[in-house]
């Protein structure tokens, strides 16, 4: 432990971060024909539950039955759900080595913590919610499409700026 | 041997299973290490205070593209083996401005929130538990508007094919454009260092030198007082001592004159300086306006 907080230095220069990412993710490309995501892998195990709790349900219901279908009815099939739990284990490594894992609410000073949670639970339906409309989130959409030219991750990544930016100054209080 | 390797049979659904922890792996760690598990860090892009987000995210797309437009080139990777998300404009446009507002909102976003769930941020495992069920009402809701879901689907089409100009043109013109932003990131983030660096000086440097003067006033005016009255001093000692003094009715005529080359200290306690202070006379306290002025006039109690 010792010798890790010696070395640690919280994050390394963001274009070296960068320069390992986009390695990965050309990694991807190269091993799998296919880049990376997030979003994905969680739709696999949402529906996965569903069919668990209600699969009559889950049955009738387009969304749910493409990925069921897709991956045989169970997420154990699922590429990306493989890699988030590598995302997971990644991020803990990454957080244990440069002395970033602190069990703590990340938050600007102007807010409550409660105020905080809301927020990033409000925030998180509705990133949900879009990533499907999209096809994609961050990492599978606007990284990975970004990479590959797609027309539709351009697309999003832009408009995803666009949506930031102009809220931005509504939820100023819990940043800064 | 030729890239991808999975689609052309090299292994099967097992090996590319473990494929997938590992490449999770290098995602989660670069995303750690550049400070994408960090909320903070995250949402302060969308103040223009941390450029962490389109430097981390620009950088990999660039050497990822690169990457890819090469391997391809010198035969290497077959890159119409591997799989470009399909564009659905009108539907991507909006779930974009609604995803962008939902990240700010939240600060984390699918892949960068289980980092910072894995680093401890309860923000982090609050706002994944958000996006499951943003997931779970688009599915409860999905039969019901496929309509707008699927209109203005342009299968898997390219910004080269869009436009029209040659792949390696479109590679050149999005690398140029990330390194123009670069620089003028750089630029900005220069500028506001530089104003902050200078504002701390000037207030530091202020201090510095108010509480050097009054110090060495009241040491000075200290001295002449345990050393008596009595005791005479030359003509000569008096003038050394006097250098550098200004006399009350010299202060007089310059505040009559509106003179603004100089900031008045008063070096007395607050509450005296409430009941009474020389009119424009500041109080040793918070940050003191140094800027145009030639000379700083200390005053205080003996």
């Amino acid at each position: 432990m010792k010798l890790f907080q010696r070395a640690a230095k919280m994050y390394s220069n963001p274009f070296l971060a960068g320069v390992g990412l986009g390695l990965t993710l050309l990694a991807a490309f190269v091993i799998m024909g296919q880049g990376l995501g997030a979003s994905g892998g969680y739709t696999s195990l949402v529906s996965s539950a569903v069919d668990l709790v209600a699969p009559q349900h889950a049955q009738n219901n387009g969304m749910y039955m493409a990925y069921l279908d897709n991956f045989g009815r169970s997420p154990l099939n699922d590429w990306v759900v493989f890699e988030i739990f590598g995302i997971l284990i990644g991020g803990f490594i990454s957080g244990l080595l440069s002395g970033r894992l602190k069990s703590e609410v990340v938050k600007g000073p102007r807010i409550s913590t409660g105020g905080r949670l809301i927020l990033a639970f409000c925030g998180g339906v509705l990133m949900g919610f879009a990533a499907k409309i999209a096809r994609g989130c961050t990492s599978g959409l606007a990284l990975t499409g970004g990479a590959l030219l797609s027309a539709g991750g351009w697309v999003f990544m832009i408009s995803l700026f666009i949506g930031a930016f102009a809220m931005a100054y509504f939820v100023r209080r819990q940043w800064i | 041997m030729i890239a991808p390797y999975y689609k052309y049979g090299y292994f099967g659904q097992d090996a590319a299973l473990l494929i997938a922890i590992l490449i999770g792996f290098f995602f989660g760690f670069f995303l750690g290490r550049g400070g994408l598990g960090n909320a903070r860090k995250l949402a302060g892009q969308f103040y223009l205070k941390d450029f962490t987000v389109i430097k981390v995210m620009f950088t990999a797309i660039i050497t990822a593209m690169i990457g890819l437009n090469v391997l391809d080139a010198v035969g290497l990777l077959d890159l119409s083996r591997v799989y470009v998300n399909p564009a659905y404009l009108i539907p991507q446009l909006t779930a974009g401005v609604l995803f962008g507002a939902g990240f700010v909102i939240g600060g984390l976003c699918p892949g960068t929130s289980l980092v910072a769930a894995a680093t401890g941020k309860l923000d982090g495992l609050v706002t994944l538990a958000g996006i499951l069920c943003g997931i779970f009402v688009f599915g409860e809701l999905f039969d019901s508007f496929t309509g707008f879901l699927y209109m203005s689907s342009y299968g898997q089409i390219t910004l080269a094919q869009i436009s029209g100009l040659p792949q390696v043109i479109m590679v050149i013109l999005v690398t140029v454009a990330a390194i123009v932003i670069f620089v003028l990131i750089a630029k900005y983030e220069t500028k506001k260092e530089q104003t902050a660096v200078t504002q701390r000086l000037k207030s530091t440097q202020g201090r510095v030198l108010a509480y050097a003067a009054g110090v060495g006033l009241t040491v000075l005016i200290l001295a002449q007082w345990i050393a008596g009255p009595d005791e005479a001093l030359t003509e000569q000692e008096m003038s050394t001592q006097l250098q550098g003094m200004i006399t009350a009715e010299e202060l007089a005529t310059r505040l009559m004159r509106k003179d603004d080359d100089f900031v008045i200290l008063d070096l007395r306690s607050p509450r005296q300086y409430r009941v009474y202070h020389i009119p424009g006379a500041q109080e040793l306290t918070g940050d003191i306006a140094f800027e145009d002025k030639t000379s700083a006039i200390i005053y205080t109690l003996i």
